[in-house]
Parts: structure tokens; C-alpha cells; sequence
């Protein structure tokens, strides 16, 4: 099983992360013939209290990602309806040689601009591997 | 006494909604002309018996009914690659998913 262990920043749960088009989608440009975009580094925040994944605007676009679903989600004001990505997700530690915890294709929300961190690693991708925080030394550790 | 522990007990936040209380997507651009309508749309097609197929929409036209979502995405994939369009389930009650803990931080 592989692993990747981080530093617990402050309260925070926070990971290198790179975000790219979703897998089937990259393999349609290539069967295509089309140029696939470069995966973009981002900084990732754990959060266990979500269900869905977010990734920030600027790299959506970047990306040229497609709204293709919409879900509902409860938020302060209530439920709301948004367009949804989808997207491929890593988790890596970008000091070090992979291994990567990839998720090929996960559908993910907007995240609002000028925030300190790029993406939101929601249990919809936590349910895929093991995650375990070790709080005395403030560490947390991601096995898959 | 209520003594059933706290863990255990069902959410306090809707984990369902009705389509008839489906919010409508105000945001410009994207897949909301889609989904507005699908919003219109969702009645008769449950009328139709089409609950849990897959609809693929794009404008204000269904383009088609699938029984997976795999088969909407091809045809998505086919024809409509890298632009707005919707497929979604259809669906008497669709889920309701929790934003983030800070839930200001995201936007539709």
C-alpha cells in the first residue's frame, strides 16, 4: 500500500494537489488527435466535513474543463443547484517521486477566487483511501 | 428520554428534495439554460416513466434518454465534446450534497 504523509499547517489539512481534465475525456483529445492540457499544480485542503470536491475557477479554465451535471447542495442560504466538472484529482507530496493518489474522473463544484487554497479534497475522494491524522505530531497521512 | 446516541441519529439537513423543489440555477453561462429547463421538463418525464434513466440536454432540446449514464456521456462525447450540456438522472427525488465546512467558499 502506498502512502504520503504531510504537516498539519496550522489546523489545516493541506496537500500538493494536480488537477487536469478527466481521464475519459483526455483519452477522447488523444484518440483525436487534439493537443491535452498539462495537469496544473494546486494547493489541496482536506476537508472531511464535505461531501463534494472543489477546484478554484482559474484552473477550470485554464483547463477549458466542460460543466456536463448539476447537483444540489446544502449550503448557509440553503439548497442551491450548480454546474459541476469533471476533472482528475492527485494528491502527491511534490518534494518527493510519486506515488500519486489519483482519482481519474470526479465531478467537482466551483471554488470562489482568492481563497489560500486552489482545490477542496471532499469525502467524495477521501472514501478511496485511508486517511489518518496524527495529532500530537501534527502530521497526517494519506494510504491508498 | 431520548438516550439514542447522537451518531446514530438521521442528518437535521435534507439529504433529499422533490423535484418540485428543485432550485433554479441563476447563474449566467454554463450548463444553467440546460438545467432550467430540465427543471421544466422533469415533471413530464417522470410522467413518461423515464425515473432513473439518464437525459442528455443541450439548449433547450433533449437530445436523448439513456438507460446509463455511460450511454448519455457517449453520445455527450460524440457530439457536444468540450461544450455546455447537461446529463443528469432523472429522478422523483434527487440528492442533496453538504458544501464545505466554510460553505461561503464555493459558488454556483
Amino acid at each position: 500500500m502506498a502512502q504520503l504523509t504531510f504537516s498539519i499547517q496550522g489546523t489545516d489539512l493541506v496537500a500538493d494537489a494536480r488537477v487536469n481534465l478527466d481521464a475519459p475525456t483526455l483519452l477522447k483529445h488523444s484518440t483525436t488527435g487534439q493537443p491535452a492540457p498539462h495537469s496544473i499544480p494546486a494547493r489541496a485542503l482536506i476537508d472531511t466535513g464535505s461531501d463534494v470536491s472543489l477546484v478554484s475557477g482559474w484552473i477550470l479554465q485554464q483547463l477549458g474543463a466542460q460543466r456536463l451535471f448539476h447537483r444540489n447542495t446544502q449550503g448557509m442560504g440553503g439548497t442551491v443547484s450548480a454546474g459541476v466538472f469533471r476533472v482528475s484529482i492527485s494528491i502527491l507530496d511534490a518534494s518527493r517521486p510519486p506515488p500519486w493518489f489519483t482519482r481519474p474522473d470526479v465531478c467537482v463544484m466551483e471554488l470562489s477566487a482568492g481563497l489560500p487554497f486552489d482545490v477542496i479534497i471532499g469525502m467524495d475522494v477521501l472514501l478511496e483511501c485511508r486517511l489518518l491524522v496524527d495529532g500530537p505530531n501534527r502530521t497526517f497521512t494519506i494510504d491508498f | 428520554m431520548d438516550d439514542q446516541p447522537v451518531a446514530t441519529r438521521p442528518p437535521v439537513w435534507p439529504t433529499t428534495i422533490h423535484w418540485t423543489e428543485l432550485p433554479e440555477d441563476k447563474a449566467e453561462g454554463g450548463n444553467s439554460t440546460e438545467w432550467n429547463f430540465y427543471r421544466r421538463e422533469v415533471g413530464r418525464l417522470l410522467a413518461e416513466g423515464h425515473e432513473g434513466r439518464w437525459v442528455l440536454i443541450k439548449g433547450e432540446q433533449i437530445i436523448g434518454i439513456w438507460d446509463t449514464r455511460e450511454e448519455a456521456l457517449r453520445e455527450l462525447n460524440e457530439r457536444y465534446l468540450m461544450q455546455a450540456a447537461l446529463v443528469h438522472q432523472i429522478l422523483t427525488r434527487e440528492p442533496v450534497f453538504r458544501g464545505p465546512i466554510r460553505c461561503s467558499l464555493w459558488r454556483s
